[in-house]
């Protein structure tokens, strides 16, 4: 019974839905999608991070002007939204900063409001102010992860300078001033790399107009280039001291590439098979990592000896799990939207069929490729404990 | 939706099976079936240890399917299935699509009366509960140390048998199913037979707490007594909790992290308990040599902020707990786990559904909650808040310094 049923659930496409992208001439991309979840809506602006170039001397000002912007000019956007019911989340990923709305459809123009204040030019904030908020880092920086500081090493392993941590440096961010963090403000939310995602219950059409009303009168900015993550062909080996376990890495050119996806169903693959292993990943369709992780030591020794054959053998796991994270992504409007928001910035021809379609058609044989990157002769390794 | 639906709710009991809550809602595009089970007494140290690994056993493996097969067949859903627990709860869930409710039937049975309980399975429970070194959040959210070394395969069978006997069991369905079908369904499961007795852990000592954090956090928490759901007050003391931690207009944020920049992270939620939902304050910080005492200042900045509370105030926190118990994907304080506030969706209000089942003895769904706080007034709040706060006990847990 449960094999046959599995055979059928599995392929089940994503059916489409009503949907608007749409580039505005001063460069702000959207993306409109109606969803069957009533009265409801989700509103992503991603304010993409390619191009804002970060030194050691500025590494860390963009994590600051997140914190500082999602209050808003006049510090009320908060209370603003909650007192209707409505709540802003900001999170700053290595590619893209977002923020994102959750409420009632009747409130998409508040929304959109919101987010056009944290998109415009940054107010006049003072030295008191970076300070005060100085204090709030170093404590969000002493409860940073082990996962953290495991992703953190595998990246500077891979890219060395350019997969510098999401957090930033305290050291770095103490010299910030008004002027810098205006710049670094100014350079984040430049036309050409804002994408506004809404998905909900409404018209497209409707929200199309009020998204234009809003962004079409920021100046046009010049196009964004793709980050270029150069190898660092020596990282292979790193160590975390302060945490336990072992994290395993390979570098894929997308989750829009084959790679990407093969790498993708390899994880699922591990963490269904192997004892304490979870995938980490932050999907994006630039060169980048997906990682496994195990919080208990030696949880990968059986896996590195398996053979092609034996490799084969969990194929169907994986793929099946792969789809299943797609369907579950795109499930909500609030992950539909916080995923079509950087994804479709970044590659305009993607959907969500598209990406299941793709998840469909890797081979067996790029299967087996992709976890053996997973094994420790080939993968970024990343090991706990002490050194 | 489904909190509109709830009215047509089913309670199906079965003399000898789990007691099973059915919540048809024909517009779902999953069906959820949500297990809830609490310990049937107060637990020793070895019984604490051994209530601890039970979720990783129960997922670990059945009788029936390897956990490749359990993840396999369980996530067809979209989400995986899962197994957790609190000190004296625990929760399973499994997502199925909406033609999927036999088989997340079997599976849901399987894992909850016939976990395989190898010794290797235990072996790599206590691995994983050692090794996996929980941030300082975690551990003072469970601050129990329970001696894992110590606890037998035969220990956690019983305490399996005890607990899981099915007339323990709260079970929620939820999605579009048919309800005649899903109750003649389960009147033909859950009959394995479980027998134990209480085995002579339930003499040892009490399990012993945290003394402190073996890295530079230290933790301060205000814990008040659990709420009985239809003790007077009750309403109040819901809501009052939404005022001190839902959203960044809470106190806890604006006061603790933007007025006094004493944290990063601080919440005011409601923990799921075997007893009802227990009000919590937490505050989390860097030790440092220098470090002052804050667990007072904590409490008395917090009251002064309740003291100053307004009828906007209390319009603003009912509208945005209003905006929770109709479902809208905000942030909470009602929590059925560690992982965080309850938020919207099937799979939430599956665990909702159990959860109160199993501890109220009745399904408190988002709207009946409601309808004990929509009448709280601005005295009756201010007052809920103030005695959370100045009659709970209090626990800090200090890290080593830098």
């Amino acid at each position: 019974m449960i094999s046959a049923l599995v055979a059928g659930l599995a392929f089940q496409q994503i059916a489409q839905a009503p949907r608007l992208k749409e580039t505005l001439p001063n460069g702000v991309y959207t993306y409109i999608e109606r969803s069957p979840s009533p009265g409801r809506m989700s509103v992503v602006l991603a304010a993409s991070l390619a191009g804002v170039e970060q030194t050691d001397e500025t590494h860390g000002f963009i994590h600051l002007v997140e914190h500082l912007a999602a209050r808003g000019r006049l510090k009320d956007i908060d209370r603003r939204l909650e007192s209707v019911g409505m709540m802003l989340t900001a999170t700053t990923t290595r590619d893209a900063m977002i923020f994102q709305i959750e409420g009632r459809t009747e409130h998409l123009a508040l929304a959109l409001d919101a987010i056009k204040d944290i998109a415009s030019p940054a107010p006049e904030w003072t030295q008191e102010e970076i300070e005060a908020e100085m204090k709030t880092m170093r404590e969000e920086f002493a409860l940073l992860s082990s996962l953290d500081k495991f992703t953190s090493a595998a990246w500077s392993l891979a890219f060395a300078d350019q997969g510098r941590s999401t957090f930033g440096s305290l050291t770095a961010m103490g010299t910030a001033t008004p002027e810098s963090l205006r710049k670094t403000h100014a350079e984040i939310f430049a036309a050409s790399g804002l994408s506004i995602a809404i998905v909900g219950d409404l018209e497209v059409e409707g929200g199309l107009a009020q998204v234009r009303n809003r962004f079409e009168s920021l100046p046009k900015s010049a196009a964004r280039q793709v980050p270029i993550r150069s190898l660092n062909e020596e990282g292979k080996a790193g160590a975390v001291s302060s945490a336990d376990g072992e994290l395993r890495s390979t570098v894929i050119e997308g989750i829009d590439d084959v790679s990407g996806l093969a790498a993708l169903q390899a994880a699922f693959a591990l963490s269904a098979e192997f004892e304490g292993i979870e995938p980490v990943l932050t999907p994006s369709t630039w060169r980048g990592l997906i990682s496994v992780r195990s919080s208990i030591p030696g949880a990968f020794s059986g896996f590195d000896s398996m053979s092609e054959e034996e490799l084969a053998s969990y194929f169907e796991t994986g793929q099946t799990l792969a789809i299943a994270w797609l369907k579950q992504q795109m499930a909500e409007p609030s992950s539909r939207a916080r995923l079509m928001a950087v994804l479709s910035w970044q590659n305009r021809a993607l959907n969500p069929e598209v990406m299941n379609d793709r998840l469909i058609v890797v081979s067996q044989r790029q299967f087996i490729n992709a976890m053996k990157k997973f094994q420790a002769e080939e993968a970024i390794v990343v090991k706990g404990g002490a050194q | 939706m489904i909190s509109a639906l709830v009215a047509f709710a089913l309670i199906a009991p079965q003399p000898a099976g789990p007691k099973l809550t059915i919540l048809p809602d024909p517009n779902a595009k999953q069906v959820v079936l949500t297990a809830a089970v609490t310990i049937p007494f107060e637990p020793k140290a070895r019984e604490a240890a051994a209530w601890r690994v039970l979720p990783y056993m129960l997922m670990r493996e059945s009788k029936e399917f390897t956990r490749s097969q359990l993840l396999m067949y369980g996530s067809q859903g979209g989400y995986q299935p899962v197994a957790y627990g609190t000190g004296d709860l625990i929760m399973v869930q499994i997502v199925m699509p909406p033609d999927g409710f036999e088989v997340g039937g079997e599976l849901i049975e399987s894992i909850l009366m016939r976990p395989a309980m190898r010794l290797e399975h235990l072996t790599e429970a206590i691995k994983a509960a050692g090794s996996d070194k929980k941030d300082a959040w975690g551990e003072a959210l469970d601050p129990i140390r329970p001696p894992y070394e110590k606890i037998s395969l035969n220990l956690v069978k019983d305490l399996h048998a005890l607990s899981f006997a099915p007339q323990r069991i709260s079970l929620t369905v939820t999605g579009p199913v048919e309800a005649n079908a899903v109750t003649e369904y389960f009147s033909t499961v859950f009959k394995t037979q479980l027998s134990a007795r209480r085995s002579p852990a339930q003499f040892d000592l009490e399990a012993p707490e945290l003394q402190f954090h073996d890295v530079p956090m230290r933790t301060y928490e205000v814990q008040g007594d659990p709420i009985k759901m239809t003790e007077a007050g009750s309403g109040a003391k819901l809501l009052a909790m939404h005022g001190l931690g839902a959203g960044k207009s809470s106190s806890v944020y604006r006061i603790l992290r933007e007025k006094n920049r004493w944290s990063y992270r601080q919440e005011a939620f409601l923990w799921p308990s075997a007893q009802g939902w227990t009000p919590r304050i937490m505050m989390i910080r860097q030790e440092t040599e220098a470090d002052e005492e804050l667990l007072l200042p904590m409490i008395d900045s917090l009251l002064v902020d309740v003291e100053s509370w307004t009828e906007s105030d209390l319009a603003r926190i009912k509208t945005l707990a209003k905006a929770w118990f109709d479902g809208q994907p905000v942030d909470g304080v009602i929590w059925i786990g560690a992982q965080g506030p309850l938020g919207g969706g099937a799979r939430q209000e599956g665990l909702l559904s159990a959860y109160t089942q199993s501890v109220f003895g009745s399904v408190w769904s988002r709207e009946r909650l409601w309808q004990m706080m929509r009448d709280t007034n601005l005295d009756d709040l201010k007052s809920a808040a103030k005695q959370i706060l100045t009659t709970g006990k209090t626990r800090m847990i200090p890290g080593q310094a830098r």
